[in-house]
């Protein structure tokens, strides 16, 4: 029940601040149709791109939400509550993952309206858009509870916004970087990156591939693990060391 | 814990350091309910850091802190504690209603018995005209009048409030005054301000708590404080908190300073 109002909050918040609840949700469908008619639809090898931005933007909202809340101290007003950690970077994140979701249905319903993928695909390329999305949030969140104040967690959520981009594999082709821990065992690192498997998802997706239920289940993996990874440190950073000035 | 009974905080051995500067050296004391404790302190003894371990804002790096010492019980139970920090921690873009109520829920207080609080706390603490007010709004002081208000709203038997007439005008101060006397009467709890204004903590506080440099060097209620450290003041002269305030604090330094050179 608790979380409910984290999120209540987290919304009366973030809606009441107008400027960048519109940049979250509208920055992509606005580039879309700038890119769309200038291109007069003849090309379609940037909108992969169009739906990664859309994605990836919370990166840069969530860090500054959780880095806000740190430096505001009114983390404190939480935890005196009783409320557990988890619940408090939940709370402060699932409004980012529902404008995440509103900035992804309105470009993939301009896709649609333009005739530019079906209705099947679309909901494909949105069950993975929504995992990569958290993946990002978490990513975001963890940048925010590390950097404890906006101005650092901006400057390292642009960094790591560009780097998820560039690595993304849509821009640049990736090369296989594999780790071997054992004959069997072998790790690609780059199937930590959710922006490389949400490309590669899309790849799969529009060419007809039967790889998109790995790259769905990666995606997932992903997701938990940059969930627990966020928790762990906000948790570390925040741990009775919330104003530890004497 | 029934509602009015009586409780007790004992501090055992707390000791805390920043960068190997010790900043709280085996603080031992016990704390009652029905007292109003005023703690003080120059800058940088140890106040603020000492008020945040209670709470349980910060860790200890030894000792503990017994709640009920004759239960055993370890820390302090979270929604028993009403804290008030120096500088008030507030969502700026909420309104003080969404801000108390969203306070309460927080606390898990009944939606009838949470607006019938917020009423009353908002009456008693004159705030009726503001409740509407986004608090990026108000103005430094109803800010502060709000943080304490809303430490009060789910009811704590602890009240910790650092600080609290920063910023506050003399009629709240005065508001704020007679308000925390009756609550503490009426709910049997304890209180523990920090505070420099000394003045305000001699009308609001039945004990006295110096700390110097992270430890405590006297601590008792006015007469017993007045006995111990001014017994050479002249009588029937008015003493006030001040004075034992300069006499402990300064006297304390000054054994510091010899001891240091």
């Amino acid at each position: 029940m608790k979380l409910i109002y984290l999120i209540y909050k987290a919304w009366l918040q973030q809606s009441r601040d107008i400027l960048s609840l519109g940049i979250l949700v509208l920055t992509t469908p606005v580039l879309f149709l700038m890119y769309y008619s200038l291109t007069n639809g003849e090309s379609n090898s940037f909108l992969p791109i169009l739906i990664l931005l859309s994605v990836i933007m919370v990166v840069f909202s969530s860090s500054l939400v959780v880095a806000k809340e740190i430096e505001s101290k009114t983390i404190i007003r939480m935890l005196l509550a009783g409320i557990p950690y988890y619940l408090v970077i939940l709370g402060l994140c699932m409004v980012q993952f529902l404008l995440s979701i509103l900035s992804i249905v309105f470009t993939l319903f301009l896709f649609y309206k333009f005739d530019i993928y079906s209705f099947s695909i679309l909901t494909k390329i949105f069950y993975s858009a929504c995992l990569t999305s958290l993946c990002c949030i978490w990513i975001g969140a963890s940048i925010g509870s590390l950097a404890k104040n906006t101005l650092k967690a901006f400057s390292i959520s642009s960094l790591i916004m560009f780097i998820l981009l560039i690595l993304s594999g849509a821009m640049f082709p990736i090369p296989q970087v594999e780790i071997t821990f054992s004959y069997y065992s072998q790790v690609n690192l780059f199937d930590f990156i959710p922006s490389l498997i949400f490309i590669k998802s899309i790849q799969s997706i529009t060419s007809v591939n039967n790889n998109y239920l790995g790259l769905m289940v990666s995606n997932t993996i992903n997701c938990l693990f940059y969930l627990f990874l966020a928790i762990a440190i906000f948790q570390f950073s925040n741990f009775k060391k919330v104003n530890d000035v004497p | 814990m029934s509602d009015k009974s009586n409780f007790s905080i004992n501090l055992v051995k707390i000791s805390k350091s920043y960068s190997k500067k010790n900043v709280l050296h085996d603080i031992e004391i016990r704390f009652d309910s029905n007292q109003i404790y005023g703690l003080i302190g120059s800058n940088g003894a140890g106040k603020t850091t000492l008020l945040e371990i209670i709470v349980g804002l910060k860790s200890s790096d030894s000792g503990i802190i017994q709640f009920n010492s004759d239960q055993k019980i370890i820390g302090i139970p979270k929604d028993q504690i009403g804290f008030a920090g120096q500088i008030p921690v507030l969502w700026n873009k909420l309104s003080c209603t969404e801000h108390a109520w969203l306070h309460g829920r927080f606390y898990n207080i009944p939606k009838k018995l949470l607006q019938s609080r917020i009423e009353n706390l908002f009456s008693d603490f004159e705030f009726e005209d503001y409740k509407n007010y986004k608090i990026e709004n108000l103005s430094g002081g109803l800010k502060q009048r709000l943080n304490l208000t809303l430490s009060l709203l789910h009811s704590p038997r602890i009240i910790i409030w650092d600080e609290p007439t920063t910023g506050l005008d003399i009629d709240s101060k005065l508001l704020l005054r007679k308000f925390l006397l009756r609550y503490s009467e009426e709910n049997n709890a304890l209180t523990i301000i920090s505070s420099h204004d000394l003045f305000e903590l001699e009308q609001l506080c039945s004990k006295f708590i110096f700390l110097s440099r992270g430890k405590i060097i006297a601590n008792g209620n006015f007469s017993q404080l007045e006995a111990e450290h001014l017994s050479s003041a002249k009588p029937n002269t008015n003493v006030h908190l001040e004075d034992i305030y300069k006499k402990l604090i300064h006297s304390n330094n000054h054994e510091t300073h010899l001891s240091n050179l």
